[in-house]
Parts: structure tokens; sequence; C-alpha cells
């Protein structure tokens, strides 16, 4: 932990030191300072993109997160059910493996046409991007679950559907959660490509505006701000894939 | 298969199924296209298809675009299993370099590569290797991940027989590291190579003027529904194709 | 082999596949030839006596070896800039601005005046309902209470937000009255087909097709006074380096220019032909109608917007229009502003020159 700390320092003053010295030129990095800098006034200034760092974030969690609990809702029982009942996997897969290699930004067009413009569409994007985590990884969850526990429950006599709620759900759990966890990282990837899409708020637009406006301080901000939101999300998805784990084991 | 049901449904309704879907797919897109009048059908989507295979699109056939955008993918993806193969082994291998480096890539992990473009831009200019940087990012973070956590999940016995039966370092990579962490290793990759694939629709936004993303860019700003789902169409198809490919390959390279 | 030593070596092919890519970044930058100029344009017709002069061989016969990259917008080139892609510039007053106050690239010339942003609504609608709102401008339609709350669907900080504004200040309302939403005018297009939007603005060419859609021109730009040229820009370090091919560019540009009056067909030819090998479709007769709306300065007009004291050249007042509109959206700071003003972002010497070699 600490170590990391000294690490990330490291890194912040290697970048001042390369740009202040001149080895990087400013005009092509501007140094951790000047992006601090940003980062603070940023905080409570709306400008030049109209809005507070505070109010990008808002904007862009909430469609994210949108995105990624629509995700989840409709991917994992979807995935459930295409790993325990073939018919399903037969309807399911198809359409599965013809829309999912398509990338978010292919999908704005289509997207604008059926739905608007508004945080629905974008939310709509993110949705597309972060249930194929979902599928997968509850399909191959499923999947895994060893045959000797089902034969066990077949011979308990225990209809399809308890085999299904009592065995097999619980055992793909751990596959899940990583599957909800990639989702989520998914969700917050696919968020810059969505809020190309008619934004007036969010940290993907900011960039947009830092890139039209050329402040790279501000691009490195928004760049930072969702890395650094990443990076605590996965953590924070991890603390509670603990405890849940921990909690079953103990069940 | 486990799990899947035992109750007798006819085996010819089940083969019924995909096609069933897949006509069922059709059908609604078909509807939609005649409701909203923008969106092209699945016929004409076909025929535009067929067009761009035989007629050249800014001057330049459909298998050169292809081409184009495999290249800046595959160059991308061959500096990504260096690069990543490299520092997952550094990261699982030596406890330091993952405490004191980890965090600085884990905060960078998650920035996705498109808002990477206006400091690549600044950096490497609007040439080839801007497009190329683009792909990498996309490509090096599966790798690195899935190789350290293959390197670090290593059997400890299996190393510590290695060195009691004498195994010098270089030995201990070769002969123990990188083969037990082949299978993580091949999963990285293969992730690796749908996201460059992914990225480069992002990347060709850098002043592209050959490639499937850059016609996907250039029917967005016009317009034209047709070519976008054809783009789109072939993009997913070649993304697929990779997936295909790679899982045939991990059965030849790696069947433990 | 201990520890250290693996590490050491390990680092060392790091080291070694960082420095493939630096290689291959080598590549990337454009030869600094001093007979050579670097050109960005944009599918836009400020760009198309440049692009004449090029394929015509104009260029060449000035002694000058031309490479020109097109872009898609102004702040592409400008991006292009920050990595020394390019020496000189055709584009429009406000990526010009923020290329300024980033990289200090200054301002040749103005050579038209960007007028071609129309605002339509649908034949239902209630601005098209109303007209003579008004006075002294016929031609738009709607008033205050038809456009308030409306959502406007126009790309933030450029040329046609500007004029937006100033239409609704005509109108007796403010930004905060409507709903702007920011989209590319390609996208505009296809949202507002698509239903999205009460009002969308664009330009031409897309514009050419708004008529067919049975859309209804409720304002258009030359209606109305927001001026908003269009110009020609050069990096500093071009202009420190290379001044003579840069003056000699400027010069084949207007002696380009100079051929217009006569033969708007021939320009329309080759807008015809920039456009379309740039993924803008276009038809002849489109690119007709694309070059017959501009009015191009001619060398004499061009320098005499330079006329005059210091800071309140005509020059001077279109560009403080434009840096006043981005003060009040908050993208510049007043600061940037008076920077401006202090007459570091145009550069006429060369143009005054070439005026006097002519005159």
């Amino acid at each position: 932990m600490l170590r990391g700390a000294v690490g990330i320092c490291g890194f912040l003053l290697l970048w001042e030191c390369a740009v202040q010295l001149g080895a990087v030129s400013a005009q092509q990095l501007c140094p951790p300072s000047q992006v601090a800098a940003a980062f603070f006034t940023k905080l409570a200034d709306p400008r030049p993109d109209g809005a507070t760092l505070g109010a990008h974030f808002i904007a862009s969690s909430s469609v994210a997160l949108g995105g990624f609990l629509l995700a989840c809702l409709i991917g994992l029982p979807l995935g459930l059910a295409m790993g325990y009942y073939q018919p399903v996997y037969l309807l399911a897969n198809p359409i599965f493996e013809l829309l999912r290699p398509i990338p978010p930004i292919a999908w704005i067009p289509i997207v604008t046409l059926l739905l608007g413009i508004g945080a629905q569409a974008r939310i709509f994007i993110i949705f597309l991007s972060a249930v194929v985590p979902c599928v997968i990884n509850a399909y191959t969850g499923i999947r895994h679950v060893p045959e000797r526990y089902i034969h066990v429950g077949q011979s308990l006599g225990m209809s399809r559907w308890r085999i299904f709620t009592k065995i097999c759900i619980p055992c793909a759990l751990p596959t899940l959660f990583v599957g909800v966890r990639l989702s989520l990282n998914t969700a917050w990837t696919a968020l810059v490509a969505a809020e190309m899409m008619a934004s007036v708020r969010g940290l993907g637009y900011m960039i947009q505006m830092g890139r039209l406006l050329i402040q790279p301080d501000i691009i490195i901000t928004g760049m930072l701000t969702i890395g650094s939101t990443g990076a605590l999300m996965s953590a924070l998805l991890s603390l509670i894939e603990k405890r849940l784990t921990k909690w079953g084991a103990e069940r | 298969m486990n799990g899947f049901s035992e109750r007798a449904a006819p085996r010819r309704l089940l083969r019924l199924l995909p096609l069933l879907s897949l006509l069922a797919f059709l059908s609604v897109w078909h509807l939609a296209a005649l409701c909203t009048d923008l969106l092209a059908t699945p016929l004409d989507t076909a025929k535009a298809l067929a067009g761009m295979l035989f007629f050249p699109t800014s001057k330049v056939t459909l298998l050169h675009h292809v081409w184009a955008s495999l290249c800046r993918v595959l160059a991308a993806y061959a500096l990504a299993i260096a690069a990543g193969v490299l520092l997952g082994v550094l990261f699982g291998w030596s406890r330091r370099f993952h405490d004191y480096c980890y965090p600085i890539f884990e905060l960078l992990r998650p920035i996705p590569p498109i808002a990477w473009i206006p400091l690549i831009i600044m950096w490497l200019g609007i040439g080839e290797p801007s497009k190329i940087a683009v792909c990498f990012i996309g490509s090096v973070v599966p790798i690195l991940v899935n190789t350290y956590f293959g390197v670090s999940r290593l059997d400890p016995t299996y190393l510590k027989s290695a060195k009691i039966l004498g195994a010098g370092q270089r030995a201990l990579l070769t002969h123990v590291i990188l083969p037990g962490a082949l299978p993580s290793i091949l999963t990285g990759m293969k992730v690796a190579l749908s996201s460059g694939w992914v990225c480069v629709i992002a990347a060709e936004m850098i002043a592209a003027r050959k490639g499937l993303g850059y016609l996907i860019i250039r029917s967005m700003e016009s317009g034209d529904m047709v070519h976008i789902l054809v783009a789109m169409i072939l993009i997913g198809s070649v993304n697929f194709l990779f997936s295909w490919l790679f899982s045939k390959l991990e059965g030849v390279v790696c069947p433990w | 082999m201990n520890h250290t030593q693996l590490l050491h070596r390990t680092t060392a092919f790091f080291l070694a596949v960082l420095s493939l890519t630096a290689a291959l970044t080598g590549c990337s930058g454009k030869t600094s030839d001093v007979g050579q100029l670097n050109v960005a344009l944009q599918t836009t017709a400020q760009g198309v006596p440049a692009y004449i002069a090029e394929v015509e061989g104009i260029d060449a016969q000035a002694g000058l070896t031309v490479s020109s990259t097109v872009f898609a917008s102004g702040p592409a080139q400008n991006e292009a800039l920050g990595a020394n892609e390019w020496d000189v510039a055709t584009m429009g007053a406000p990526p010009a601005i923020m290329a300024n106050l980033a990289y200090d690239a200054r301002i040749l010339a103005l050579v038209l005046m960007e007028a071609s942003t129309e605002f339509f609504v649908r034949p239902g609608s209630e601005i098209a309902q109303v007209s003579g709102a008004v006075p002294g401008y016929p031609q738009i339609l709607g008033d205050a209470d038809t456009w308030r709350g409306k959502t406007v669907l126009c790309p933030v900080a450029t040329t046609s937000h500007f004029i937006l504004l100033t239409l609704l200040e005509m109108l007796g309302l403010t930004e905060a009255d409507i709903n702007i939403i920011n989209m590319d005018v390609g996208q505009a297009y296809t949202a507002f087909k698509a239903g999205q939007g009460d009002v969308v603005t664009l330009w031409d060419p897309v514009s050419f097709s708004a008529e067919d859609e049975g859309w209804v021109r409720a304002a258009y730009g030359p209606d109305i006074p927001a001026y908003t040229p269009c110009v020609l820009v050069a990096s500093q370090k071009a202009i420190d380096e290379k001044p003579e091919q840069v003056k000699a560019w400027l010069k084949t540009y207007f002696d380009v220019v100079g051929q217009l009056s006569g033969d708007s067909a021939y320009f329309a030819g080759h807008a015809y032909d920039l456009l379309n090998d740039n993924n803008v479709t276009i038809t002849q007769e489109e690119s007709l109608l694309f070059i017959q709306r501009k009015k191009f300065f001619t060398l004499e007009e061009a320098a005499a917007l330079f006329q005059g004291e210091s800071g309140s050249t005509q020059a001077d007042q279109y560009l403080n229009a434009i840096a006043d509109f981005f003060v009040g959206q908050g993208h510049i700071s007043q600061e940037d502003r008076e920077e401006l003003l202090a007459d570091s972002i145009f550069y006429p010497m060369f143009l005054e020159e070439l005026a006097g070699e002519a005159g």
C-alpha cells in the first residue's frame, strides 16, 4: 500500500521534472502541477465548458452506472438461462454473437435513430458494451458447475428449477462476480464513446471541449479523473465481492 | 454437456431454433427499417455490401480498407504482446516492482484508448504511428493483466521443484513460468486481438484515408445509414473471425 | 544470474521495444525541407484556392513544394499543429483564435466571410408560422415566444454558434432561453431527420439537402449581422524559418482568387474534386452553388482590412466580436482576449508587401 503511494509519487515527480527540465516540451505535455491546478480550478469553475468537474462527474457516473445496472439486470439472468436451458441458448446465442463484436461508437447512429439523443440513448450504448461480460460470465459460470453436483440434486429428487437456483447459481457466483466487475470496467470505458453523442455534460464531453479549446491540462484532468474513478470502482467491487463470498462461504 | 435439459425436446426443433432466431432478428430489423424510413433494410444492406466488394469506395476497394485496418491492428498487437508479456512477467515475478508500479498501471488502465487520442496526436503526429499507438493501448491491457494473473497464480511447488533441480533464472523463466502462464497469456491475447480491433475505429479518427473505421466515420458524418450498417457488419464479422480463429489456435498450441 | 540481473535484462528488452516504437515515431514527423511547405486544408470554400494552386501547378511554378493534408475540422488541424504537422492552413476564425492562444499561430489574411450557416425547422413548427418579427429582416421566421424553449441542434464554439447567438439577440432572447444540443452538423442532420430537436443548424454543403427534406429555412447567415471571417494561418515556426515560402504561398493563393471573378465554374469544378475526394458528397450543381455563395476578398480588399490604427482596423473588429463571444461563453479568459487585442494574432506583413508590389 505504502509502496504503491511511493510509486505513484515517484511517477508524478518524474513527470514534473521531465517537463520542467525541458526533456519533454511543455507544449507536448503539461506538468502535473498544471494539471493539479486545473483540477482544483475545475472543481468550482464552470468555465470553459459550462459545468464544474462535479457536474460532469455526476453526469458521467449516472449514465455509466445506469448502463451497468441495466446490463446486470438483463445480462446476468440471460446468461444464467443460456447456460442452463439449451433452447434459450440456441435462441439467444446467434443474436448475441452477431451483436457482440460491434464497438460502441459504431452503435451511435442507430441508437440515435431509435432512442433519440438524450441520456437514455447514452445509457443504452453503455448497456450494449457492458452486457457482454455479464452474459458470457454467467453462461460460463453455469457451464462449469461440476456434473456430479447436478446428479446429486437429481438423485435427491429436486426439480430442474430447484437444481438451478439451489445448486447451479451459488456455484456460479465467483465467476458471476468476475463478470460483474468486468462489466463495470467495460461500462466505464464505453463512457467516453457514448458521450460523443450530443452531450453537454460528462467527463468525455469535458475532454472533447478540452481538445476544441486546446487546453491539455483539462484533457489530462479528465483522463485522470476517469482513470482514478475506474480504479476506485474496481477496488470497491472487489471489496464487496470478498465480503459477499465470505458471507456465502459461512452459510 | 452438463446442466442441459434431459427432457425430450425433438432434435429437429432444437436445431431449428438458431435459424428461427436469426429470421426473427432480420424481420424485426426489416420492420424497424420500414417504420423509421432512415434505417436501411437487410436487403439493401446486403446489396450495398455486395456493391462495395466490387467497386472502390473512396478510391480504394473494400479489401484495401480491411487490409489497412488489419495492418494497424496487427502491428499494435505485436507490440502489445511484447510489452504486455514482459511487464506482466515483471509484475508477477518481482513483488517489489509490483508494489511500486502496479498502482500506476491501475490508475491508467481504465482510461479508454479514445481518451488518449489528443495526447497521442501531440506526441506522435497524425500518421500511422499514432493510429497504431491507439490500438496498442487497447491491446496491451488484457495481455498484461492476464500474464500477470497467470504468473502470479503459478503453483509455487513447480518453482520450488525446479529450483531444487538446479534450474537457473533463465531456465526458470522459459521452462516453468512461461509455459505455466501460457493458458492465461493466450486468454489475454485472444481478448487483446478483439480489443485492438475495436479500437481501430477510434484510431482511424486520426486523419485516416483508408480503413474500416474510416469508412464508418465518414458514413456517420454524412448520415449514410446503409454504409454504416455495412461497416458495422464487416467490423463485427472480422472480430468474430478473430475469436473463432483464436479458439482453434488455442486448441493446437495449448492443449492442456 | 541473480534477481537484479534478470530485472536488468528484462528492462533492457523493454527499452528495446520502446526504441523500436520511437523509431516508428521518428518516421512520422514531416520532413522539414526548406523548399517544402506543409499545408492543412478542410473541405471548405477557403481551401479551394489553395487546392487549385497545388493541383494546377501554380505553387510548383512559384518554386514551392507543397504537401497538403485535408482535415475534418478546425480542432483537428489545431491538434496537428501541436505536433508541428503543418506550416500554413486555411481555417475559420474560431480555431485560428485557439491556435494563436495555444501555439502562437498567426493570421496572415482574412479571405472570405463565412456566412453559409442556415437554421431549419420542420414545416409544422410554430416558428415557421411567424414572420416579420425582426424589423428590417423579413426572412427571419419566428419570434421570441415561438423560439423560446426550443431545442436547437448546433455545434458549440463554432461560427454557427456565434451566428445563433446573434440571431437570438435580434429576437430578444439569450442562450438561456433555448436548449442547445452540441452536435456535429452531419450528425445533427441525421438526428433532425429522425425527429430529434426543433431547430437544426446546418452549413453547406449539408444544407443543400435540407430543402429536399421539406424543411423550412428559419434564418440564413447572410441575413444576420454576425461576421465570421475565414482566414489563412501560419505557424510561428513557419514565419520564422520559411518566410519566403509562406509569402509565396500567400501570393499564389491570391493569384488564384484573382481568377475567380471570371470563372465560378472553374472553381466549382475543383471544389467538386476537393470535397468528393475527401468524403464529402456533393454534386456538380451543388458545387457551383457552393462557390457562388462565397465572396472572396481580392488582394487589395484583404489588405484594406488591415488599414487604420492598430487595434481598430476592420480585421480587429471582426476578431474582437468573435473573441467577445468566446469570453461570454467562458471558453477563453479576459486576459487571453487582451492578448489577442494586442495584435499578436495578426501578421499582415506579407499581405501588405504583396499588395504594395501589386499596386
